[in-house]
């Protein structure tokens, strides 16, 4: 306990013999550094009397054995090294007294928590997220209903939602389970004929827009119809097309880029016309500029959907002009001809589906009713004239698959059993079997991964790797290889990890990490202001996310050095980007490699307009925000919050200060300046891009700073300079963002030690602890050896033991 | 019924499991005081509502400058000047520790007062609601509403557990008053006996698996059995209240808003759902997130995105603009208080029964500050009238006052959250 510092000797000596026996012998077995520390910076607050956030530390046994002791050492160890303990305004312990807390603390508890894992394993039993839980049934089923949007929201930690501690079970997760395999299975379930597959053609005459031909649109005599705007009125709806069923389409769209010699980037949009915000963006296309051309797209939609086209970046003509409105047929300027929509579908790859071949094999299908007719269509039901011999085999498949390893017979018994309970019951076959299947789907088998402590055997390896790798479900081969029991072998783990990334299924662990690791999946959170970044589309927002996935999976696929997620020679750029970005010869909308010209701003994660997006707020910048978010997720230090009762930094916007200037105050506190000096360099760094990934050298501002001029055609004036140098705690200084990328470019080690507990945090389901670091500076250390190249280092993290140990 | 191999997006099958019980609202309990018996007359029941705006309110017109009962009224409680009676005025509150994974990560923990939300080992706890429908949720046909005027609730389970909202008025609308027919109602208890057969069975297997377990695998089994558990017997209570009338009221059933943008008239129409709820004491513990939009909402002289609005970084133009829709969020308030105050229960009205609780998890939103919440309660029996002023430098915890609100539901209580008292001085129950 801290003693207060106005007590007298006499008083000191009452106080700490009161205080001594109050608490119990326990603080007696602590060793004399440790008891130190506590006594002078932690007692006062966690004692008997006022156990602060419920702890107490006056009578924590120095036993690490006792899980409950050693994750209450654990804690305060924790909060004594991120500093945020002790709080504010007490009294700072002094670094040497820190560190020899620290090391003293450190070794039993290492030592205790890694015996705990051996004996209960490093991941807590972890159930599917929602996200694996929509995936699995996708895979196992073949539909995509969507079920992600049935389960409550999975709760996250520090950005990843598949932290095993994190994924709880509540009641009302089981009531959303029990939905959501009822609409799975039902998804699956074909209950009539093959449907038949229709190919219509389309075209934007329609008489809910004939009245714009002529006016605002372009009629050719070719049978197009050309559009000048991007403006949402007059509609761009296809409003002769609606979806005649739910299922796949094939959507090709003919046309050219009219009178341009650069082709017309247009959105296309799904969903119900007149439903306002149902309409989904797709994708970004373009037709040639030259001759008719067709793009092609395959598009799930639901009976009634309807389709949208959107030029992104036409300026147009005025026909609302209220002199001399502008003739369609007289402008010169560049539009985009559509010359027909044809759709095809629904699409159907197989019938019945998989899952109701999976569930219900060939088992003959009848008419349910005796008469039917035009308004009682046939619904068919599956027959069995061997219930209960038919229900045992095709439950048994079923849960082989749907528990992703092999089942005992007991188990197939158990829900047999349910089965037959049903049939006796007076359900037919079909929902006797459709009711089994669904208690499989909310069964603690489906639900929740099967590792046991110690090494995986390999079911539990091949499922590991099946959900860091695919999020999904293992497929067959996995499974063999699992059955054959050697799938953990370095050399089939390597040659599974090779095949897993080369499939589709791959991207989906490219969407899931980059949206954990670089937070992209809050790419829409902010909208940037209208008056501040003019030149902010949809189209950008779009293209910034295809940058990064498609730069992470180039560094993936090739096999690249992570050092290119720092600094690249090459960015992944469609025209729209490059524009932004200022470089030249970039046409089209795909995203494809491009190298960037000698010292280019660009290049690696920390220049791309996503993670410059994600990091701010739409209007403006803060360098902690940024900071903050380079220190955890590329350097893996995780700054403490900020203590209680420290206002934050307002930005002011009208000009005259930047919120670098607003911070010194704030940097110049004492209790402040420990974390800032850490915190906010690589935020000055990244200060020379706005809130859209634009470079700038002055900020931009709504106010009128003196000194500051209007500028034609934008709302915005030039306010203070952009001061984007700074000095790294350990003293090494930059003068710009180049300069600071070259520093962390100088300690790869320490990238790459973050990056990997990054990804065995989304792989394992947890992130490895201090207890770890033997292990996890020797992965650092082996992929160091292979210059860190990416693909590799997924390699070495699946054969580590951290990975196939549970 | 879904026919065919793909069923995309939105639209689900038609016939869902457990459709006829409620999804977004939790399942009825049966009422147990049911009986041949002539009922005592009852007490009135006391209820609760719970609204959060999550985009903040630009604190200085909503803080009054003075303390004490002659407050001087800002332009937001302007808006609520027939209440000043029927209201407190908070400031200098707020959760502690409430910086997490992203400015607005606070929202999280409005209603559940955890610390450090989205950051490391954060694991969220019961919000304020879900504990009084734990307490009280048995008395009525839903134990709770948790509504959303889009994406999340405020509603948060035992175990950290977001309940998922409804945002849809004429759902709610149809769940409260609408009676299935009969073959609806065979259907429904008879889906509701096969969800039954299904937790049953796999209960049973679940069981087996505890014995293979350590102690931190076995707290998880154990959640899942408890909630298995949990549903079961909501799903057997039910069977009770499937077969009894709903409610019969003279409204009609509503049109639900299709325009994303327009907020503040589905926070109205919602309003209106819950003076329902609350009038026919379907239920007694309500939620109601008041999401703000990254678009231009449907308000006059609205141009710009509402959340960039709110990070207005001190400039006018945007501070007026952000006006003009806090006081149109304000003004539905003051209906939605219209209404509560007009319907009579006995010798007082339905506002005097019904503790409101109103705010933001944000104190500014524009540096995404999560002191000096701005708070207010309307309604229920407390000594109102006046604004209670605490250190804007050193914040009352919030979860003193949920504390108060427990009590003023009758639940007995001392301590909810990280509160640090058992009331808050000079808010006193009458």
């Amino acid at each position: 306990m801290g003693i207060p510092e106005k007590m007298s000797a006499l008083q000191r000596t009452i106080f700490c013999l009161v205080f001594c026996l109050s608490a119990t012998n326990a603080l007696a077995q602590v060793p004399d550094t440790v008891r130190a520390f506590l006594e002078n910076h932690c007692l006062i607050c966690h004692n008997e009397k006022s156990h602060k956030g419920k702890l107490r530390l006056d009578n924590l046994p120095y036993d690490f054995n006792e899980a409950e002791n050693s994750s209450k050492w654990k804690l305060a160890l924790e909060r004594i090294s991120e500093g945020s303990m002790p709080p504010s305004g007490k009294k700072r312990p002094s670094a040497r007294e820190i560190e020899s807390f620290e090391k003293v603390v450190q070794g039993p508890l290492n030592a205790a928590l890694i015996a705990k894992a051996k004996k209960e394993g490093r991941t807590i039993l972890r159930r599917l997220n929602r996200i694996e839980y929509e995936n699995t049934l996708h895979d196992l089923l073949g539909i995509r209903a969507k079920l992600k949007d049935l389960l409550p929201a999975d709760a996250l930690e520090h950005g990843f939602d598949n932290q095993s501690e994190s994924l709880s079970i509540s009641q009302v997760q089981i009531q959303r389970y029990l939905e959501a395999a009822e609409v799975a299975l039902s998804s699956t379930i074909c209950r009539t004929a093959r449907p038949e597959t229709k190919k219509e053609s389309f075209g934007f005459q329609h008489q809910r827009t004939e009245q714009f031909i002529g006016k605002h649109w372009l009629k050719k005599d070719d049978g197009s119809i050309v559009f000048f705007t991007n403006n949402t009125y007059p509609p761009t709806h296809l409003y002769a097309f609606n979806a005649w069923n739910d299922g796949l389409y094939r959507v090709r769209i003919h046309g050219y880029s009219y009178q341009t010699q650069k082709p017309v980037p247009f959105g296309v949009y799904f969903g119900h016309y007149f439903k306002f915000g149902d309409m989904q963006l797709h994708s970004y296309q373009e037709l040639p500029t030259d001759k008719p051309g067709v793009v092609e797209l395959m598009v799930p939609l639901v009976k009634g959907d309807g389709m949208q086209i959107l030029p992104s970046d036409l300026k147009g003509f005025n026909a609302y002009k209220q002199k001399d409105p502008d003739d369609p047929k007289t402008y010169k300027g560049a539009g985009l001809a559509i010359l027909s929509v044809e759709v095809e579908g629904p699409v159907i790859s197989e019938w019945p589906s998989k899952g109701h071949n999976l569930l219900f094999g060939n088992l003959e299908q009848k008419p349910r009713d005796k008469n039917p007719n035009r308004r009682n269509p046939v619904i068919l039901q599956v027959q069995s004239n061997k219930p209960e011999e038919d229900a045992q085999r095709q439950l048994s498949n079923f849960l082989n698959k749907a528990f992703r390893r092999p089942v005992s017979k007991e188990l197939v018994d158990v829900y047999l059993k349910l089965f037959k309970d049903q049939y006796s019951g007076g359900a037919n076959f079909e929902e006797a079997m459709l009711t089994a299947a669904g208690a499989a789907l909310c069964s603690p088998e489906f639900l929740f991964f099967q590792e046991k402590p110690g090494r995986l055997e390999t079911h539990a390896v091949a499922n590991r790797l099946s959900y860091f790798l695919w999020r999904s479900l293992p497929d067959e081969e996995l499974i063999a290889l699992a059955q054959k029991g050697n799938l953990s072998e370095p050399k089939v783990l390597v040659a599974q990890v090779d095949r897993m990334l080369a499939d589709p299924r791959a991207k989906r662990f490219i969407t899931d990490f980059t949206d954990a690791w670089l937070d992209l999946r809050n790419i829409d959170f902010t909208t940037p202001d209208k008056a501040l970044y003019p030149e902010f589309d949809n189209e950008l927002q779009e293209s910034m996310l295809l940058e990064t996935r498609g730069f992470f999976e180039e560094v993936l696929s090739k096999n690249l050095a992570i050092r290119n997620f720092i600094a690249s020679d090459f960015a992944m750029l469609n025209a729209r980007l490059a524009n932004h970005y200022q470089i030249p010869d970039v046409e089209g909308v795909a995203i494809r490699k491009v190298k960037l010209p000698q010292n280019s701003i660009r290049g690696g994660l920390l220049s791309q307009s996503s993670v410059l997006k994600v990091s701010a707020n739409g209007t403006n910048t803060s360098p902690v925000v940024r900071g903050v978010y380079v220190l955890d997720r590329f350097l893996g230090t995780k700054p403490p919050p900020p203590p209680p009762g420290v206002p934050a930094v307002e930005p002011d916007i009208r000009g005259a200060k930047t919120v670098r200037e607003l911070l010194e105050k704030h940097r110049s506190v004492e209790t402040c300046t420990g974390c800032h000096r850490m915190i906010d360099p690589p935020g000055f760094a990244l200060e020379e891009f706005d809130v859209i990934g634009g470079t700038r050298s002055a900020f931009r501002v709504l106010g009128n700073p003196p000194g500051s001029k209007p500028i034609p055609g934008v709302r915005y004036r030039f306010g203070p300079n952009v001061d984007s140098t700074g000095e790294l705690l350990d003293g090494r200084k930059f003068q710009d963002f180049q300069g600071f990328r070259q520093l962390l470019l100088a300690d790869q080690d320490r990238f790459a030690r973050c990056l990997i507990l990054k990804l065995l945090a989304f792989a394992t389901g947890r992130e490895p602890g201090m207890e770890n670091s033997r292990e996890l500076e020797a992965l650092v250390r082996k992929s160091s050896a292979k210059d860190h190249a990416f693909r590799d280092m997924i390699r070495l993290i699946v054969q580590s033991e951290l990975f196939l140990e549970k | 019924m879904a026919l065919f191999e793909i069923v995309t997006k939105k639209r689900l099958p038609r016939r869902t499991f457990l459709r006829a019980t409620g999804v977004a609202i939790g399942l009825p309990f049966l009422d147990a005081m049911t009986g041949a018996f002539e009922p005592k007359p009852r007490e009135i029941p006391r209820r609760f509502v719970a609204m959060c705006a999550t985009l903040g309110f630009h604190a200085p017109y909503f803080t009054p400058k003075e303390n004490g009962a002659d407050y001087s009224l800002t332009p937001y409680l302007e808006t609520l000047a027939p209440f000043r009676k029927k209201m407190t005025v908070f400031s200098g509150v707020s959760h502690q520790e409430q910086s997490g994974a992203n400015g607005h990560t606070s929202e999280l923990t409005w209603l559940t007062s955890a610390k450090r939300p989205g950051l490391n080992g954060f694991k969220n706890t019961i919000s304020l609601d879900q504990y009084m429908a734990s307490k009280i949720g048995n008395q009525t046909r839903y134990p709770y509403l948790a509504l959303s005027t889009g994406g999340e609730s405020l509603s948060w389970s035992g175990n950290g557990v977001q309940i998922p909202a409804e945002s849809s008025p004429s759902k709610v609308f149809k769940q409260l008053f609408v009676n299935g027919t009969a073959d609806e109602v065979k259907n429904q208890i008879r889906d509701l006996k096969r969800g039954q057969s299904i937790l049953d069975t796999v209960l049973g297997q679940a069981k087996k698996l505890d014995r293979e377990l350590g102690p931190k695998d076995r707290q998880k089994l154990d959640e899942y059995l408890t909630a298995v558990r949990g549903m079961e017997n909501q799903l057997r209570e039910s069977e009770g209240w499937t077969t009894r009338p709903k409610p019969k009221i003279e409204t009609t059933a509503p049109t639900d808003i299709s325009n994303r943008n327009d907020a503040i008239a589905r926070t109205r129409l919602m309003n209106d759902m819950i003076v329902l709820a609350l009038q026919t004491d379907s239920t007694r513990s309500i939620t109601f997130r008041l999401a703000g939009l990254n678009s231009v909402p449907v308000v006059d002289g609205v141009k710009n995105d509402w959340h960039n609005l709110s990070h207005h970084g001190q400039d006018t133009t945007k501070i007026e603009e952000l006006k003009l829709i806090e006081i149109a969020e304000f003004k539905a308030l003051a209906a939605f208080l219209k209404k509560l105050e007009e319907i009579r229960e006995q010798d007082v009205t339905l506002l005097d029964n019904t503790t409101v609780l109103y705010g933001s998890n944000l104190g500014n939103a524009s540096s995404h500050d999560w002191h000096n919440l701005p708070i207010l309660v309307a309604g229920g029996r407390f000594r109102h009238g006046q604004h209670l002023a605490f250190d804007s430098q050193n914040n009352l915890p919030l979860s003193n006052l949920f504390v108060s609100l427990l009590q003023g539901m009758k639940i007995h209580a001392d301590k909810f959250g990280f509160s640090t008292a058992s009331h808050v001085s000079g808010f006193e129950q009458l």
